[in-house]
């Protein structure tokens, strides 16, 4: 589903995020990438989405080399993933309802489907009775919840979790965890990014450890190792 | 298609109303530069107006010898209305001139007295000529110079001799403050362009963070732009719209004395209103194309994520 060949990204001459990175992820895959902080883990995600360019290697997401994109093409691309941003990126002057709907308005869905599937997403993500407070009007971990909802709204084949638990406390890091096994089973690609040690070892699922830009370890049923 | 189209309506709409001070911002500016454009075109019309009447006061007057019937008068005002780039022309045939010359010496029983004394009236037929332009009475009087004009001219009125310089200098004048308005005029505009061109790009600059989130979701650049596009247009109609509505009784309380000074022969306000609907569409077309330029430009930047 996502295949990283010899990926590099240098930001800027003395700043190379991600070395050489090779990785293939499967289809239907849960994988957790875990690391220090400024390792380069969303510079991976940023890869995906096609937010920022490899400098070297190619990089593929469901049999679509995306390492030339075109910015015509990239809203395709973005419609088949969802991302759970780790600053949540919600449109300020959009609600909680507004900012889910949003995901599924870009891509022209019709308005009934979107009333009947943002508060069925309202209700998983636990935000009734919020529908229309501005994201400004949120705790911390409300608003990743917003966030959380808006990346499954189209049913994406690939959820891209950056960090989406760094806000919650343990039992709705749990509830979190729980819900992407969930999507995960219907056949939904994770990849998870974490600096949880208590979710990677609880999940009992492929671990992919980078350390300043490299992946150093990369196990089937992995533990978090720092 | 069409669904797209309401929702990027409805955004504009709620782009307009959930940032409503920088709205206010953004169209009061707009509004600014509207009326000062608007100041711009009345000035124009004044100084084309003052012109105009100052070039009604003068006029020549070409007095016939006596011995020149009506008849021939008007065979020479046929001939010189085509020939000659005259706008009007008035007979004052000799008893009328007459009449007014003992109407306008009536306290002075001397003129009275010789008057009567008189037995053929000694004034000739008049033609007062008007011309289209200042500038073309030169021709008008060369043309009557001709020796076989001068033959049967008594005189050249004293108003056109005594007038000939100040109209040269006139003439230099009006030019000058043609000229002078139009180049304030073009910096001005240029200035008020770059005003709305930041405004805009600033408003704009607000919402860098949105734009670049709505890519990442997955939004195009069509649906991106769209609500902004939109509501540029809609800037631009609704400060069309307050200009008109500011000026026209702003104009209705200082036309007056914009009259006295025409002797009441020109009035703004209905010169306004007359042409509010070609101003109104001219400023609104005019502003649209500089915000949606504005805007595209502004966007760009942020569309390339
Ligand atoms: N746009 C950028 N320009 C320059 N350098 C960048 C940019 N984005 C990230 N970096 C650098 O690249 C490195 C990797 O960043 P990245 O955001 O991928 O780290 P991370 O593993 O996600 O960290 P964290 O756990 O703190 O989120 C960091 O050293 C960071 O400073
Ligand atoms: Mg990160």
């Amino acid at each position: 589903m996502i295949i990283f060949k010899n990926v590099s990204k240098i930001y800027h001459p003395n700043i190379s995020a991600l070395k050489e990175a090779t990785l293939h992820i499967e289809p239907g895959e849960f994988v957790s990438i875990v690391g220090q902080s400024g390792v380069g883990k969303t510079t991976i995600v940023k890869l995906i989405t096609a937010e920022e360019r490899p400098t070297h290697g190619t990089i593929t997401i469901g049999g679509w080399d995306i390492t030339h994109i075109k910015n015509r093409a990239k809203p395709i691309l973005r419609r088949q993933i969802g991302v759970i941003f780790q600053d949540f990126k919600l449109l300020p002057s959009k609600t909680v309802d507004e900012n889910i709907a949003f995901a599924l308005q870009v891509s022209g869905s019709p308005f009934t489907k979107i009333k009947t599937i943002v508060p069925q997403l309202i209700k998983v993500v636990g935000l009734e009775k919020k529908e229309d407070r501005f994201p400004k009007q949120l705790s911390g971990g409300e608003k990743q919840r917003v966030a959380i909802a808006r990346a499954l709204a189209h049913r994406p084949k690939v959820l891209v979790a950056d960090e989406p638990t760094g806000n919650l406390d343990a039992i709705n890091t749990n509830e979190i965890v729980d819900l992407l096994l969930k999507i995960n089973s219907f056949g939904t690609t994770v990849v998870l990014v974490t600096h949880n040690r208590e979710v990677v070892n609880n999940l009992h699922k492929r671990v992919i450890t980078l350390e300043a830009g490299e992946i150093v370890s990369d196990q089937k049923k992995g533990k978090y190792m720092l | 298609m069409l669904i797209s189209f309401v929702r990027i309506i409805t955004f504009a709409l709620q782009n307009f109303w959930r940032n409503i001070w920088l709205s206010i911002a953004t169209l009061s500016i707009i509004i600014l530069t509207l009326i000062s454009v608007s100041g711009l075109i009345f000035i124009s019309v004044l100084t084309q107006e003052a012109i105009a009447s100052a070039q009604q006061l003068i006029d020549l007057t070409i007095t016939f010898k006596t011995d020149i019937t009506a008849d021939e008068i008007h065979s020479i005002d046929q001939t010189i209305k085509s020939s000659l780039p005259i706008e009007s022309t008035t007979f004052i045939s000799k008893e009328e001139a007459l009449a007014k010359f003992k109407e306008f010496h009536k306290d002075d029983p001397s003129i009275q007295e010789s008057l009567n004394a008189l037995e053929e009236n000694p004034l000739g037929n008049a033609l007062v000529i008007t011309a289209n332009r200042i500038e073309d009475y030169p021709s008008i009087i060369a043309y009557f110079q001709q020796d076989e004009m001068q033959n049967k001219i008594q005189e050249f009125n004293k108003n056109f001799e005594k007038h000939e310089l100040i109209l040269e200098k006139m003439n230099l004048l009006t030019k000058r403050v043609q000229e002078i308005a139009l180049v304030i005029s073009g910096i001005f505009i240029v200035i008020a362009a770059l005003i709305v061109f930041n405004t805009i790009r600033i408003a704009i600059y607000t919402h860098s963070e949105e734009i670049s989130i709505m890519k990442l979701v997955g939004a195009t650049n069509a649906f991106v732009r769209g609500p902004f596009i939109f509501e540029s247009i809609f800037y631009s109609l609704a400060a069309t719209l307050i200009t008109l509505a500011i000026l026209m009784p702003l104009l209705s309380l200082i036309s007056p004395y914009i009259s006295a000074f025409f002797n009441n022969s020109f009035d703004l306000a209905t010169y306004f209103r007359q042409h509010a609907l070609w101003i109104g569409l001219y400023e609104f077309l005019g502003i649209t194309l500089l915000n949606l330029i504005a805007t595209s430009f502004a966007i760009g930047k942020y569309l390339k994520i």
